[in-house]
Parts: C-alpha cells; structure tokens; sequence
C-alpha cells in the first residue's frame, strides 16, 4: 500500500502549512506550490494522484486558469478547487474547466477528505464507491485506491491477484482483502488495458504474474496464494495461443 | 323658254327609271362568283350593294379590285362600284368601271344601257344615243327596250330633234302596258312635252290633261306635282291665268306635301340624331359616374389599406411599449428585492454584528486585564466565551452572505448524487467540541447505503444551522441523535432530535409559514431568524421537505426529506 501523492496550490502559507499537517497526518504526501508556475513545474516533473487548487492565488484567478492548462494538455489528474469564492460568476468560470469537485471554505477537515475521495471517484467514473462503503475500491490504470480510516491509499495492480464479477460489478482480489470496484468486467477490463490480466472464465480476470500452476485437463488455475480459479474452455484457446510457454 | 324649265325637271325625275334591270339575275350571278372563288372582300361588297349601302360597297369593291385578277370577279366588280359611283354622282368614276367591263355577252346590253344613262346624266346627249342604239342592237326584253327608248326620247328632247324624241316616245308608249300607269302618265307627258315644244298645242294640251287627270287619281306625289306644274304652265301660255293659278296652287300643295314628306323624314332623323347624340351624352355621363366610382373605391382601399397599416403600426409600438412596461416592471420588482435585501443586511450589520463585535472588543480587553492581574483562571473562561461568540457571529455572517446570493440568484447550485453518510459526518464533526463542551450527547446513527440527489452546500449550510439551534437550544447534559434511514422510494430522512427545550406552538406556526416567506415579510423582532428561513429556501430548492415537531420541555425533532438518487 502507498500513500497518496498529493499537490497543493495555496498562495498563504499559514493555510497551506496547517493542510499540509493535516494531510500529512491522514496518510497523505503533500507536495507545495506558493503559485501557478511553481505547480505547473511540479506537475511536469512529477506524478501526483490528485491537485488541489486554491482559485485566488495572490488576487487573480490563477487557479482557474491553470486548470485550464491541464486541461489543454490532457493532464488526466483528478484535481478540486478550494475556495472562498461563492459568487456565481467565479463559480460558472471554474465549471468551464470541469473541476471533480468544488469545496467551499469554511470546510472542515472532514470535508476535506471526503472531497478528495469524491475527485478521484469521478475522475475515474466510478461515483459513489469509495465515498460510500469502505470496502469499496476506485480502479485507475495503475493503482487500485482504497479506503484506509478516513484517507484513501493506493494498491499497485501488480498487487490484485484476480477479479470476480459480482453482480452488476465487479470485486478486486488482493492479498490484503477484497474490494468493490462499481464497474462491469468488460469497462474494468478496458480502464486497466493491461496484458497481465487475462479472463480466463465468464466471471474471472485473472494476473497472469500470479499463477503458479494451470490444470488443463481440470479446467483448473492456481495461484500464489494457492486460491483456486475456474478456467473454462471458451477462453483456454485463446489464452495458449497468447502464451507460448504453455504449449 | 317655260317650256325648256319644266322639260328640265321632268329629265331627272324620269331618269331612274333606267336602271334596275335584271336585278334579281345578277345579284344571283354575284352570289355563284363568290361561293366559287369564295373572295372575302368580294362577297362584302356583294353584300353592301345589295343591302344598297352604296358607300361602303364601293370601298370594298375598289379594295377587292386591287386583290384579284379573275376575269370574271374583275367585270362584277366594276359593275357594283360603278353603279355605287354612279349612284354617289361619281359619273366621270363610273364611267371608267363601265368602259373597263370587257364586252362579253352577257355583260354588252348592260354595259351599254348604264353607260348610255351615265352620258344622259353628263349631257352628253351624242354618246347617250350612241350607247342606247347598241344597247338596242342588243334586244333586250321589253321593259328594258321601254326604258331605253324613254331615254332615246330624252335625248332627242335635249337635242331639240322633236320629230325622233316623238317616234321614241311612241315606241315606248306602245310597249307600256295598260296597268303600267306610272309609266303610262310619265310617258304621256314626256309626249306632250314634245308635241308642246313643236307647238303642236292641239295634240299637247289633252295629252297633259290626260297625264294630269290619271296623277291625281294616282298616289305618286312627284308625278301629280309635275303633272299640275304642267298645267298649270299650259294654262299660263293659253293666258287662262284663273286656271294658271289653281294649277299653281295645287302644284304648290303638291310641292308642300313632298316637301312636308321630306321634312317630316328629315326631322325624324334630327329626332334620331339627337336621341343617339342624348344616349351617347348619357352614356359618356354614365362612363364617367363608373370612373369616378371606380376612382372612389380605388381611394377607399388605399384609404383601408393605409388604415389597416397604420392600425398595424400602432399595434406594434402599443406592444412594444407594453413588453418594455412589462420589463420594467419586472426591474423594478427585482429591484424592490433587492433593496429589501439591501435593508435587511444594513440591519444585520448594524445589530446583529455590531453588539457581538463589541462583547468581542470588551472580551479581549478583559483578557489583557486579566493577564496583567495574573488572573490565569478567569483568561481560559473568558478565551471560551470569545470563542463562542466568534463562532456565532461567524455563522450569522455566514447566513446572511448564503442568503443574500441566494436572493440574487448568485448561490451556485448543482444537485447530485451523494451518499449521505458522510454529508451528515461532515456536519457534524464541526459540532462535536461544542457538544462536549455543553456536556451534551451527541450521538449518530447513520445507513451507509443511502444515495441522496442534492446539492452538497445547500445541504451543508441546512445541517449546520439546524445542528446549531439544537445545540443552541439543548441544556447541559442533554442528548442529540443524529439518524438517518431511507422510509420510501422516493425520500430519505435526516432525523436531528433533541431533548431541548423545544419551541411553542406560537412559534411553530411561524416557522412553517416561512415556506412562502419573503425577506421583506420577515419581523425581525418576532424571533424567527434567518437561519430557519434559509433552511426552508434551500430545502425546498433541494426538492425535499422539513418537518418539525417539537414540544416545550422534551424537545425538538427535525426532519429533512431528501429525494433518493434515481439509481
């Protein structure tokens, strides 16, 4: 489990040092930015899960404009607007650049995580999961996000093991425990887009990098961990054809 | 010379006698030349000579001469125009038609006798007799032989050859018929005239007698008139003037009815000539009544027309006016809103802010006090109380911004879904040390399933009032539970329920009459804040609903009806 890599944009410092605290102490690594130039050199050099952008940075609408950058350069990072500014007219300029989440000051810091949970839910399109249920999981391409306390950590997806369907959606396998992931198989397949997840049955997406051993004749896989998968015809051709090793 | 006068007159009245011969055959012959050749202009001018509307039918034949070169066509037509020419006096006219008639045999007689009567009528007596004798070498039939021996007789007359003009006239007189007594009168008198003119009075007078006697038995006007003047120029040269003078004067009566005939005819048609002329009169009036109608109601649709645009235009304007009315009505109740805002914040400041700021003011410098006097008990107590006020004036400030964007429709506003769960955390969690320090159980029972549609800010700003005023309103170690359940398809609840004082049955009734409360309804003094209108305000937006029971000493139970996410 890693923790989040977070970017802050906030232009007073007492304010940014008191949130970075606070993140910090919720499981979060937070990475400063006192302007816009500053955040968008941060942005290039490093990866962050998700940006926080305060709207007014020293008297003009920086925040705004910077999102709309990213936007231009289709930067996907979940990023929110932290403000003071109700007023509908900043409000309809930020909408523009289709933030994930707007959140109001006053907000307390509970707000505050759950804004962070709501930004990566949608950036992801999968709402109403880990905002919801603590056993539910956010999938991205490359991590797999869940809920630890009040915070939310990220999984490598080298780390799943297998995906079950559940229903309308689907539950993520890992050695740490299972989660929900509110997408059906076919669009959770497609949001990994990895080679190393193969479906083996109707309800299995299996990591390839865990299996230890493949019963052909049983229609049997097994893992690592010595789980057990079922591996139907339908897909066995395709899957010897793609992995020559088995031939 | 007498004599000479009344011969003269007798020539022209005797003279048409001439030529109507074969009509009936040639007309015929006329209609066989048209129906073979079938000569538009030919068959017209035929048409005009029969109906004897000579004008025109010379006019045509002289246009259908021009057109053919058919023998046949060519001699007819110089027939009829000659004879319309001759008719019209055109004597030197006809004469060229008759002469270009080619002598064929069944044109010879007639060429010869019209142009024999064509030299009478221009005094050539010569070419007349000339043309009379071939006629005669012709031998025509009876009555046209009559005729041309009359004429013969005439010319002689002319000539002063007495002795031949008296064998002609025999001639004729043997060939008239006993009933023919035009002819017989004419013919008697013509040979009186030439035995008169040879002095032959003996033989002349009974002749006149006789002619004078069988006129007036007879009903031709001319002849009884000339037949008397006849008479009466005798009687003169035989000095019988008594019997003169009666001649003359029924000569004269004679004279009078033809004249009278002549007049009489002539005035009706002056009479004719002036009804046409009346008629057309009337009518060029009636044209010009029809113009001027016309030129009436020509002026009354453009008058309409021009109405109806001007009715048009006025319209317009009278709408554009009204729209513009009708906006500015509408500015000025935006207005009204506004300046009753703008009133009720100048009133919150001014009240509302200002006695809090002070107690901050006087807070704080009792604290400096205090640390001065080494008070370090009392500063923890007083820091408290400073707090607490802050935090309440904060939420009155907080309050009157929400409510004043929402009045300008400036609060953004975007319903989502959500899970409520946390929303009421969040609330809540801002509470807690409030709670704790009151010594008040603030407790949760929260479904995490429960998806709601709303807008978060809203909702936030809703909890938080509403979790105020039961902290506000509950004593020390009181108890607050927080629950939230879904009881239908349609709502969730929020169930906030304290064990507070309660609110009285006054006051309840206010509040629930806030749902359709504006700013400017509100009196300040009655107690009913701004917190519970903009929770009204904003639930409603949210599309939910807020109820609230309460009774005094038990307490408060609030409930917030959200509608369910459709998912």
């Amino acid at each position: 489990m890693k923790k989040l890599q977070l970017l802050l944009l906030e232009d007073l410092e007492e304010e940014a040092l008191e949130l970075s605290s606070f993140l910090e102490d919720n499981d979060y690594e937070v990475s400063l930015a006192k302007n816009a130039v500053e955040a968008e050199k941060l942005i290039r050099n490093r990866f962050f899960d998700v940006i926080i952008l305060d709207i007014m940075i020293n008297g003009r609408p920086d925040g705004i404009s910077l999102a709309h950058r990213l936007n231009k350069e289709g930067i996907n990072v979940p990023f929110l607007f932290l403000t003071s500014m109700q007023g509908r007219e900043i409000f309809d300029e930020a909408k523009l650049t289709n933030p994930l989440v707007y959140l109001l000051k006053p907000y307390n810091k509970l707000e505050l995580l759950f804004s962070l949970e709501l930004a990566i839910e949608s950036c992801y399109q999968q709402n109403n999961s880990i905002s919801l249920a603590s056993d539910n999981g956010v999938i991205s391409p490359a991590f797999l996000f869940i809920k630890k306390k009040r915070s939310v950590v990220k999984v490598d997806v080298a780390a799943i093991n297998y995906v079950e369907v559940k229903e309308k959606y689907c539950s993520i396998i890992c050695d740490s425990g299972n989660y929900l992931i509110k997408l059906s198989l076919t669009k959770l397949k497609d949001m990994l887009s990895n080679p190393d997840f193969r479906q083996v049955h109707r309800n299995y997406l299996v990591n390839v990098k865990k299996i230890k051993e493949i019963y052909f004749e049983d229609n049997l896989i097994v893992l690592d961990n010595d789980e057990k998968i079922l591996f139907s015809e339908r897909y066995k051709t395709a899957f010897i054809k793609d992995n020559t090793i088995f031939r | 010379m007498s004599k000479l006068g009344a011969v003269f007159g007798l020539i022209t009245i005797l003279l048409f006698q001439v030529d109507k011969p074969r009509k009936k055959g040639f007309i015929e012959r006329g209609h066989l030349i048209c129906e073979e050749y079938r000569n538009k202009t030919f068959c017209k001018a035929l048409s005009f000579y029969e109906k004897k509307q000579y004008d025109s039918c010379y006019a045509y034949s002289a246009k259908a001469l021009l057109l053919t070169k058919n023998e046949e066509e060519v001699n007819y037509l110089n027939f009829i125009q000659g004879y319309s020419a001759f008719k019209k006096k055109l004597y030197k006219k006809a004469l060229l038609n008759f002469h270009a008639i080619k002598d064929k045999d069944e044109n010879v007689l007639e060429k010869q006798i019209l142009l024999g009567s064509v030299y009478l009528n221009l005094k050539k007596y010569n070419e007349s007799i000339t043309h009379y004798e071939k006629a005669l070498e012709e031998e025509p039939e009876a009555l046209r032989k009559k005729n041309v021996y009359h004429n013969l007789g005439l010319n002689y007359i002319h000539k002063k050859e007495y002795q031949k003009a008296k064998e002609y006239f025999k001639k004729e007189y043997e060939l008239i018929k006993k009933n023919d007594t035009i002819a017989l009168i004419a013919t008697k008198m013509e040979l009186a005239n030439v035995y008169y003119n040879q002095y032959l009075d003996d033989e002349a007078i009974p002749l006149f007698k006789e002619a004078y006697d069988l006129a007036k038995s007879f009903s031709d006007l001319e002849l009884k008139q000339n037949s008397t003047r006849n008479m009466a120029v005798v009687e003169k040269n035989r000095k019988n003037y008594q019997k003169s003078i009666e001649y003359y004067m029924e000569y004269g009566n004679w004279k009078d009815s033809i004249w009278n005939r002549d007049k009489i005819w002539e005035l009706t048609e002056k009479d004719k000539q002036l009804a046409v002329a009346q008629k057309q009169q009337e009518i060029v009036l009636q044209e010009e009544e029809l113009k001027r109608q016309a030129i009436v109601q020509k002026s009354l649709v453009i008058g309409a027309s021009g109405l109806l645009v001007f009715l048009g235009f006025l319209g317009y304007f009278y709408r554009e006016l009204k729209s513009k009315n009708k906006f500015i009505t509408q500015q000025k109740e935006e207005l009204n809103v506004a300046n009753k805002t703008k009133d009720y914040l100048f009133s919150v400041v001014s009240h509302d802010l200002r006695s809090p700021i002070n107690t901050i003011k006087r807070q704080h410098e009792k604290l400096k006090r205090q640390l001065k006097n080494k008070e370090y008990d009392a500063v923890s107590e007083t820091t408290n109380n400073a707090i607490a006020l802050t935090e309440s004036t904060s939420h009155l400030l907080n309050n009157v911004l929400h409510w004043s964007l929402e009045q300008n429709n400036q609060l953004s506003f975007k319903a989502e879904e959500y899970p409520l769960k946390p929303l009421v955390e969040q609330a809540v969690y801002n509470f807690e040390e409030i709670a704790e320090a009151k010594n008040i159980a603030l407790t949760t029972m929260l479904e995490a399933t429960i998806l709601v549609k709303a807008d978060k800010e809203s909702l936030k700003i809703v909890l938080r009032n509403l979790l105020d005023n039961a902290l506000k309103y509950t004593g020390e170690n009181g108890e607050i539970a927080i629950k939230t359940y879904n009881d239908s398809e349609e709502f969730s609840t929020i169930e906030i329920k304290d064990t507070g004082f309660g609110i009285s049955e006054e006051k309840l009734t206010k509040i629930k009459g806030l749902e359709d409360l504006s700013i400017d309804k509100i009196n300040r003094s009655e107690g009913v804040g701004l917190g519970m209108l903009l929770c009204q305000t904003l639930i409603k937006k949210n599309n939910g609903k807020l109820l609230i029971d309460s009774e005094l000493e038990v307490g408060t139970t609030i409930r917030i009806l959200l509608p369910n996410a459709s998912a």
